[in-house]
């Protein structure tokens, strides 16, 4: 298990997640949530059976055991976060860039679709627009202001919902207070009914997801390439499992 | 008496002004069978550029591609066309530096190859972007925005390399075109004799130029030998710093550069003989012993390629890495089993047989069929990479994707195969293709000498 | 004034240009073109203007290399962005981007220093005859200035096809400027001491005097330094339309053109040189000098024309009327037709 240290001295919160495997049931709210959240199109089967489904979140299914002692591991896959991004670097355009908040933020609109990025990123989370997405209606009326909408072309992926984070902070900033922890959740961890998921600063050490990333079932996905995401996914308590 | 070894290579026999003839008589002709060609050459240009616009206006949904092959024939071909392109460079350069009397015939039709599929190759990653409206994001050129491109990202190192090549092989191709350009203006009247005029900047074949044409040539084979070598390996870059497994590879660098002066070598045979059986004035100045010495550094290329193939995967399998075995097992024996054992028999198994015979080697419709058969397996080489490096990149089971190219993409790559071809033909129609000066030069320098009643040919290049 | 020898084969062109070496004939005033490269060694280096082109590429590789790196270090400076704390252009990268545009910029100058180095050497029009002999891939040795026709014999020892004369159109228009006086007729020195009778068609014309020509060609011959350039009056360039329909009566047989030689060495090629170029030694003195009797100009002059010449004179060159008979006169057109004939 490792530290899940920020690899580079950032004066400010490093918003990371913690992610309870043993919880998680399956159940795919935090899809149909985020979906909604951040105006994710609906592709369609055809589109589907290539593999161009634009969901940020997605489970990972494991399965051990033989019938009928099957046991099912599931691994929600959103976008890590990494600290060392190994899609940062390859993107031309510098169209997927770090904030000092420890987010990977992509710019919609300098993104030029060359798709190095999707290439590299070892969770292939990141998701292409094969074509100007559309809604059929009336799903067109339940579209958020607050997230910007993408075009035929352009790479996205799971922004952890940084228009709630962003809306926290500035509504803390005017009237002078901190945000606590606990207080800026994106919709998958909202909706999650078994509390699965957790968000937070990672550097700060009272925080839960800093307290949780310390267990001892703690550990990061691909881990051993390096690149330092920011979730953390606690292994199920089973002596025998393949996670 | 300096010897260069007792070559076989016995410069043309015809006079000084039937090599001139010979050479000009594709220049300025137009048969009906070509111009038919040609034309239909330009539909089909035509018919994928209008693809293309298609491709702009719904998007890539047009194309195959789906998580995670991101990337797809597109790539394949532009890594393809590159490798092509490094034809002129190789047998231009090399041979000029080696000081291979035979070259005079090859040197130009390599380098009229390069002329042709660089810009070809160079126009697939503009093709293949999801918002071509916005390429100039691209370029380094200061802006408002104070917007800058990321130079960690191989796609710009690509940009460098490829234009600096595209713009060293063009002025290297014009520096010696001149003095035939030179020689051309005597022949054509009116607006073309002009335009000639122009072209050759005056040249009027005095010794101080020769002299300094000659130090031009050799600085660029010098100075584009290095170029070449960077080009194609920045291209591999473009793989191998990926996370990618059956990309990530160190030995990435010398397998693409090597595999691309292989294909180039390809390519100019299967150019030289298309010539030779279209433009039969041709016959004697482009021999049979031209391809014997094509044949053998075919043969050496080859067996380099094969090496460094091998050295792709032997050490993983010999490491038990899983990913890397993993791609190799689908290539090898599952969804790529048909190319992949196709491409080791056109690339390895037959050229290492076939080119280690003298006959073989001499004889020109053999030599043909190998070179087509090492150009489709050099391609189906570059599909096996790119298509099959990202569909086995599946550590996490979600992404199971089997890419297969759509017809835009067919019809896009279909045309610039075809832009190619037609540039080729029309260069010939307005350029002699064999450079005419050094064809004579070769002739001047050639000194008879004879040993035990047997005439031999040695050159002398008295420099 | 220039030749142009063609030669078939490199070595015979090669000594043949020692040759003119050898006889005198300064290196700037040959030339030697060719469809290809001639052999280094058989070419005299050229000092007067060495090659730089190597040099300078070198040194402007490294300047294109620095180019190229300050490119990227003003990259760094100048355009931070939050790339996660990595450097925004690794130093290998930098290497890259300073090699290719070091080359970049050596490639372009390599052509630039061509274009630039060969300036002096080209010519967008250059003449047909110095063309025709590289058109067909042989070698043309082309020998400028006075001491053409002996090139043009050395060349021709030396196994050249053929040997072309032609003269700058310059040098031509030059040699019609006239230089004489106005009314040249009726001044002293040009009027003969006898009064020769011409049959004409056109009735008898009054020839000048020995006394009134022998004046100027006693000045000339004398001091050494060129006439003032006199022009004539327009009336008195043209010749008259009697002279120019003058038939050569004298048929051009084998004694004709015998006498006219004679005549010819007697009479003409101290100032028209032996061969009719034009470069006899005391016609160098005159400006214009004389003119070139093989050349293009002289060719479509008719008997008529030049036998007005002759008797009369024209610019700096005096009347032969009071030393030449008709007959003589006529010779000598026979020759000089056959001058023209072979050159």
């Amino acid at each position: 298990m490792t530290d899940p240290k920020v690899e580079y001295q950032w004066d400010e919160t490093q918003w990371g997640m913690v992610i309870d495997v043993d919880r998680c049931i399956g159940c795919e709210a935090c899809v149909v949530a985020c979906r909604s959240e951040n105006n994710i199109p609906t592709v369609g089967e055809e589109q589907a059976a290539m593999s161009r489904i634009m969901d940020w979140i997605h489970l990972e299914r494991f399965y051990t055991g033989e019938y009928p002692n099957v046991r099912a591991e599931f691994v929600p896959m959103l976008c890590q976060q990494c600290g060392n991004a190994p899609c940062e670097s390859v993107c031309p355009v510098f169209a997927s860039v770090h904030t000092n908040d420890g987010l990977n933020a992509q710019v919609y609109n300098r993104c030029v679709g060359t798709r190095f990025c999707a290439n590299n990123c070892p969770y292939h989370v990141r998701k292409f627009n094969y074509y100007p997405p559309t809604w059929q209606s009336p799903l067109e009326q339940q579209l958020n202001p607050d997230v910007t909408a993408r075009k035929s072309g352009v790479m996205e992926k799971c922004t952890f919902c940084i228009q709630r984070i962003r809306k926290a902070e500035l509504d803390h900033r005017l009237e002078g207070t901190q945000v606590s922890d606990g207080q800026i959740r994106p919709a998958c961890v909202q909706s999650c009914p078994t509390e699965a998921m957790l968000f937070g600063d990672l550097k700060d050490k009272n925080s839960a997801v800093a307290s949780l990333a310390n267990s001892s079932r703690s550990n990061r996905v691909l881990d051993d390439l390096n690149i330092n995401p920011h979730i953390i996914y606690l292994r199920p308590e089973r002596v025998d499992n393949a996670f | 008496m300096p010897f260069k070894g007792v070559p076989d290579f016995v410069a043309p026999v015809y006079s000084n002004k039937e090599v001139i003839d010979r050479v000009m008589e594709p220049v300025g002709s137009s048969s009906l069978r070509s111009n038919i060609f040609i034309f239909i050459l330009g539909c089909i240009a035509l018919w994928g550029g209008w693809k293309f616009w298609q491709q702009t206006q719904i998007g890539m949904s047009v194309t195959g591609l789906g998580s995670p092959s991101f990337w797809g024939f597109y790539i394949a071909t532009f890594v393809f066309w590159i490798g092509v392109a490094h034809a002129g460079a190789l047998i231009s350069a090399i041979l000029r530096i080696t000081g291979a009397e035979w070259k005079s015939a090859v040197t130009r039709i390599a380098e009229v190859i390069t002329l042709f599929t660089l810009p070809a190759a160079a126009s697939f990653p503009l093709i293949h972007i999801g918002r071509n409206g916005v390429f100039f994001f691209l370029l380094p050129v200061p802006n408002w925005r104070h917007l800058w491109p990321n130079f960690r990202s191989p796609l710009m190192w690509d940009f460098f390399a490829i234009s600096t090549y595209l713009t060293g092989s063009v002025l290297f191709l014009y520096s010696t075109l001149l003095p035939d350009l030179g020689m051309l203006r005597q022949r054509v009247t009116g607006w073309k004799r002009t335009v000639y005029i122009i072209l050759s900047w005056g040249w009027r074949g005095t010794q101080p130029e020769w002299k300094r044409l000659k130090e031009a040539a050799a600085l660029f084979s010098v100075l584009i030998l290095p170029v070449v070598i960077s080009v194609h390996t920045i291209v591999s870059w473009d793989f191998a710093v990926q996370l990618v497994p059956g990309w990530h590879e160190t030995v990435f660098g010398p397998y693409f550069f090597i595999g691309a002066l292989f294909s180039g070598v390809a390519a100019v045979l299967t150019v030289m003989t298309i010539l030779l059986w279209t433009c039969p004035s041709f016959k004697g100045l482009i021999e049979t012993t031209h391809y014997d010495y094509m044949g053998r550094l075919f043969l050496v290329l080859g067996l380099a390629w094969a090496y460094l193939f091998f050295n792709e995967f032997i050490p993983h399998y010999y490491a038990h890495d899983n990913d890397v075995m993993y791609y190799f097992w689908d290539m090898a024996f599952h969804h790529f089993a048909y190319p992949f054992w196709i491409m080791f028999v056109f690339n390895f198994v037959c050229p290492l047989v076939c080119l280690s015979f003298r006959e073989f080697r001499k004889n020109i419709m053999g030599m043909f069929i190998l070179s087509i058969m090492v150009n489709i397996g050099m391609y189906i080489e570059r599909i096996c990479i790119v298509f099959g490096g990202l569909q086995t990149y599946n550590n996490l089971t979600r992404n199971v994707h089997f890419y297969f190219p759509s017809f835009t993409e067919c019809s896009v790559v279909a045309a610039s195969f075809a832009a190619v071809i037609a540039g080729y033909i029309l260069f010939c129609r307005v350029f002699p293709i064999l450079p005419i000066w050094e064809l004579l030069e070769t002739k001047a320098r050639q000194k008879v000498h004879e040993v035990a009643g047997k005439k031999v040919y040695y050159f002398q290049w008295g420099e | 004034m220039k030749i142009c020898a063609d030669f078939l084969e490199e070595e015979k062109a090669m000594e043949g240009h020692q040759a003119l070496l050898d006889s005198g004939i300064a290196p700037k005033d040959i030339e030697v073109r060719s469809a290809y490269p001639l052999a280094e060694s058989a070419v005299p280096p050229h000092r007067s203007h060495p090659m730089l082109m190597r040099t300078w590429i070198r040194m402007l590789w490294v300047l294109g290399a620095c180019t190229g790196f300050s490119f990227l270090a003003f990259t760094q400076l100048i355009w931070p962005l939050h790339t996660g704390g990595h450097p925004l252009v690794a130093l290998p990268i930098d290497f890259i981007i300073t090699y290719e545009c070091g080359m970049i910029t050596s490639l372009i100058m390599t052509i630039t220093f061509l274009y630039i180095e060969t300036m002096r050497y080209r010519n967008l029009n250059p003449p047909i005859e110095e063309d025709r002999p590289v058109e067909i891939g042989n070698i043309a040795v082309i020998v400028e200035g006075t001491a053409v026709e002996r090139a043009s014999e050395i060349l021709k020892s030396h196994g050249a096809l053929s040997v072309v004369k032609y003269g700058l159109v310059l040098m031509i228009l030059i040699s019609l400027l006239p230089g004489c006086v106005v009314k040249m007729r009726d001044q002293d020195y040009i009027k003969s001491t006898e009064m020769s009778q011409v049959p004409t068609p056109h009735g008898v014309l009054s020839m000048p005097t020995q006394k009134e020509q022998s004046e100027p060609f006693v000045k000339a011959a004398g001091y050494f330094h060129p006439p003032q350039m006199r022009m004539l009056d327009k009336k008195q360039l043209t010749v008259p339309p009697a002279f120019h329909a003058l038939m050569n009566p004298v048929p051009a047989d084998k004694n004709s053109v015998a006498r006219g030689q004679l005549l010819f060495a007697q009479n003409c090629a101290f100032c028209h040189g032996p061969q009719g170029y034009g470069n006899g030694p005391v016609g160098q003195v005159f400006m214009p000098t004389p003119a070139n009797l093989t050349g293009e100009t002289v060719k479509r002059e008719n008997d008529g024309d030049l036998f007005y010449k002759i008797r009369i004179g024209q610019a700096t060159m005096p009347s032969f009327a009071n030393r030449l008979s008709t007959k003589d006169i006529f010779d000598l057109i026979n020759y000089i037709r056959s001058l023209q004939k072979n050159s």
